[in-house]
């Protein structure tokens, strides 16, 4: 059916007014927080708030850059993200591959466990994994953090590339066998290049996931050298005072590296989302 | 892809040196308010250990974040070997057992000419003995706006009635002012400042023995009730309801507020950011309740040091204690902290400038000398602390001002609200 002119201007304005909302739902927010880390500790708390800063200032990236430890704080944070978003995609990889392909006693159950596994909250979680890291040694240490992040990104990365899986067609596998593959060749010769938009989007989701962690950054390290900067953060909240100029200046700067994370992936996430999640 | 792959595997692999290496002694302290404050003691800390010949670790850890990190240190049997609580968690640890008695300490305080604040020590007995030792003197005065009492020709309100017939005056002059800024919500400001005005009017929540609640008396519901008169005046802005801790102080260095009852962090906010405002505020006593049991009941409480059971290091524990009351040293931190902590010693509030010479300052020596804790007329104690967590005052506040209950009946309300924490106590 054809639509009248009418009808598609009342679309597009529908359409655009959507957009427009979307936008200002999901960008002002960012907007404050940069506006606010340019103004003054005075003009933050100005009345009526001032939408651009009447006299811009950096001293509150200067102070988070160079007289806090705040850099240190980030470096941890990509310490653990990196390390957690490698050993996700490869063992979510292992754990997703024989569950989407091969027949065995237990895989339903399996399956199922593994996103009972991510669906259980941190908050119940993180009294035992504080007993076990202890028990090993690693309360306080990034490697302990690591292990932490772990219990809810391995289960998420093998979910996620089990739907993957499936939408790559047996076909090319069942080739590979006739050629002479192992089960492992296959997966590494012939399934992973395939599935490279997915394993982008699973290891992207581990690192913002183990990127933004708050609660075990807080309880499992304390000290500068490990803790990570969502922790850090809560050093500017000092009682009943905000540090509000550096807080939205750590954040701004924290921002960074996701996003530009977020654009250079951002083909490989749209492609790695459609077949995987959708279809799978 | 493969580079990028081999550079992530090898930023991994750089993590599996990071072992956990214990401290001798680890020292867990709460965030003392400015960078400077928490670096000094970190300082102080690390020159200890290398004195004594041990490793110390000094964590600064949040205020927000302390009660859960100790949750689980406790549990996992790995607790720090001293660590610092806000006064009245004092009697928590200690009920729980997970404390050594410091009375030795206590006693090497009270033996330094001037002595201490007394008024402090209460909250840290429990069964006879000191759980842990106050290192400052948290004191809440009310901060009035002189410009605005000025322009309306009063002085600063010296009670409530004053503050009162000030605030109808400022609101009448200033409609865009909300006159006395009392966080009424469930926030710990909320709960604390409650208390001030209801046993400024001469309430109070247990008898002198600490085991009978006396909450429902006349004096209390008067009390509610010039809440109530104030709220529904406009006097007190109906946005109270919904502040946080900060709320109060975001209102009042914004010159939304005329009055407000807090801790120095909002001089310490104006000395560095609005000197205008500064110069226009006085931190007075809260005000004197009507009557004859009216006063004027300014509520204190104190950051304290506590140490572990279960410490395998005591002698070095209570070493460093010593080495952070060692007068000439302490005066260090607390003039580094600027103002948000009072010293312990009284000796020191009248010697050191930052105290003497800031009129600011100049009734903070008599407040701590005369202040009242929490569970007054009773000592502090695990029932009044679990009453101040259940956040009886606030609900029984909101129940009056929001559903419309009458003063006398929220009242009796919290009466047998805090009866029945007591009696699961």
């Amino acid at each position: 059916m054809v639509k009248s002119s009418s009808e598609l201007i009342v679309g597009r304005v529908v359409t655009t007014i959507g957009v427009i909302v979307a936008l200002f739902w999901s960008l002002a927010p960012i907007y404050w927080i940069v506006v606010t880390s340019l103004k003054t500790s005075r003009e933050i708390y100005a009345v009526p708030p001032t939408l651009l800063p009447a006299r811009p200032t950096l001293a509150n990236f200067a102070t988070a850059l160079f007289n806090s430890k705040f850099p240190q704080f980030v470096l941890n944070s990509a310490t653990v993200a990196i390390a957690v978003t490698v050993i996700s995609a490869v063992v979510g990889g292992l754990a997703a591959y024989p569950i989407a392909r091969m027949q065995f006693k237990g895989r339903g159950v399996a399956a199922r466990a593994i996103v009972m596994a991510y669906l259980l909250p941190p908050s119940l979680l993180f009294i035992p994994l504080f007993l076990v890291l202890q028990n090993l040694g690693l309360i306080n240490t990034k490697t302990g953090l690591v292990l932490a992040y772990l219990t809810f990104t391995v289960p998420f990365c093998t979910w996620m590339l089990i739907g993957y899986f499936r939408t790559i067609p047996k076909e090319l596998d069942e080739a590979a066998t006739v050629d002479g593959a192992t089960r492992l060749q296959t997966l590494l010769k012939v399934i992973l290049p395939i599935a490279k938009p997915g394993l982008a989007v699973v290891a992207l989701f581990a690192f913002t996931h183990a990127w933004n962690e708050f609660l075990y950054a807080l309880v499992f390290v304390h000290s500068n050298d490990t803790k990570t900067f969502t922790a850090g953060l809560t050093g500017l909240i000092m009682g009943d005072t905000f540090i509000w100029g550096q807080l939205m200046a750590s954040s701004v700067i924290a921002i960074v590296p996701i996003l530009i994370i977020y654009i250079g992936a951002q083909r490989y996430i749209v492609e790695g989302l459609a077949a995987g999640s959708v279809k799978g | 892809m493969k580079k990028l792959a081999m550079t992530l595997l090898v930023s991994a692999a750089t993590l599996l040196p990071f072992t956990a290496q214990a401290a001798d002694l680890t020292i867990w302290g709460l965030q003392a308010f400015n960078q400077q404050a928490d670096d000094l003691i970190t300082e102080m800390a690390t020159q200890f250990g290398k004195e004594r010949g041990i490793d110390v670790e000094y964590v600064v850890v949040p205020g927000n974040a302390m009660t859960e990190r100790l949750a689980a240190a406790l549990q996992a049997g790995a607790p720090p070997d001293v660590f610092m609580q806000v006064g009245p968690q004092a009697q928590y640890y200690a009920k729980l057992g997970v404390t050594l008695p410091l009375d030795d300490i206590l006693a090497t305080m009270r033996a330094v000419p001037g002595g201490i604040y007394e008024s402090t020590v209460s909250q840290v007995m429990y069964d006879g003995k000191a759980h842990a030792l106050p290192l400052e003197v948290d004191i809440v005065p009310m901060f009035a706006r002189t410009d605005l009492l000025k322009d309306v020709g009063m002085e600063v309100p010296k009670t409530w009635a004053d503050l009162r017939t000030a605030s109808q005056a400022i609101l009448k002059a200033n409609p865009g002012i909300t006159p006395f800024g009392m966080t009424l919500s469930s926030a710990n400001d909320a709960e604390s400042f409650s208390r001030m005005v209801v046993l400024s009017f001469g309430g109070e929540m247990f008898d002198k023995t600490g085991k009978t609640i006396t909450w429902n008396s006349p004096e209390t519901v008067a009390a509610y009730q010039y809440i109530a008169d104030m709220f529904a005046e406009g006097t007190i802005p109906r946005s109270t309801l919904t502040w946080d801790d900060a709320g109060n102080n975001t209102a009042y260095q914004t010159g939304r507020t005329a009055f407000t009852i807090n801790p120095p962090s909002i001089y310490q906010w104006m000395t560095q950011n609005d000197p205008d405002l500064l110069a226009d505020t006085a931190m007075i006593p809260i005000p004197v309740g009507p009557g004859e049991k009216g006063r004027s009941a300014n509520l204190i409480s104190s950051f304290s040091w506590l140490v572990s059971k279960d410490t395998k290091r005591p002698d070095d524990a209570k070493a460093w204690l010593n080495h952070f009351f060692e007068p000439a040293r302490y005066e260090e931190i607390i003039a580094t902290v600027g103002g948000r902590w009072l010293p312990i010693y009284p000796a020191q509030t009248q010697s050191m400038p930052l105290f003497k010479d800031t009129p600011a300052f100049a009734n903070f020596d008599e407040m701590a000398r005369n202040g009242l804790v929490d569970g007054h007329a009773g000592p502090p104690s695990a029932t009044a602390a679990a009453i101040f967590n259940a956040k009886i005052v606030t609900q029984s506040l909101q129940r009056m001002l929001v559903d419309g209950e009458p003063a006398d009946k929220a009242v009796a309300w919290a009466q047998a609200e805090m009866e029945r924490v007591a009696s699961a106590q």
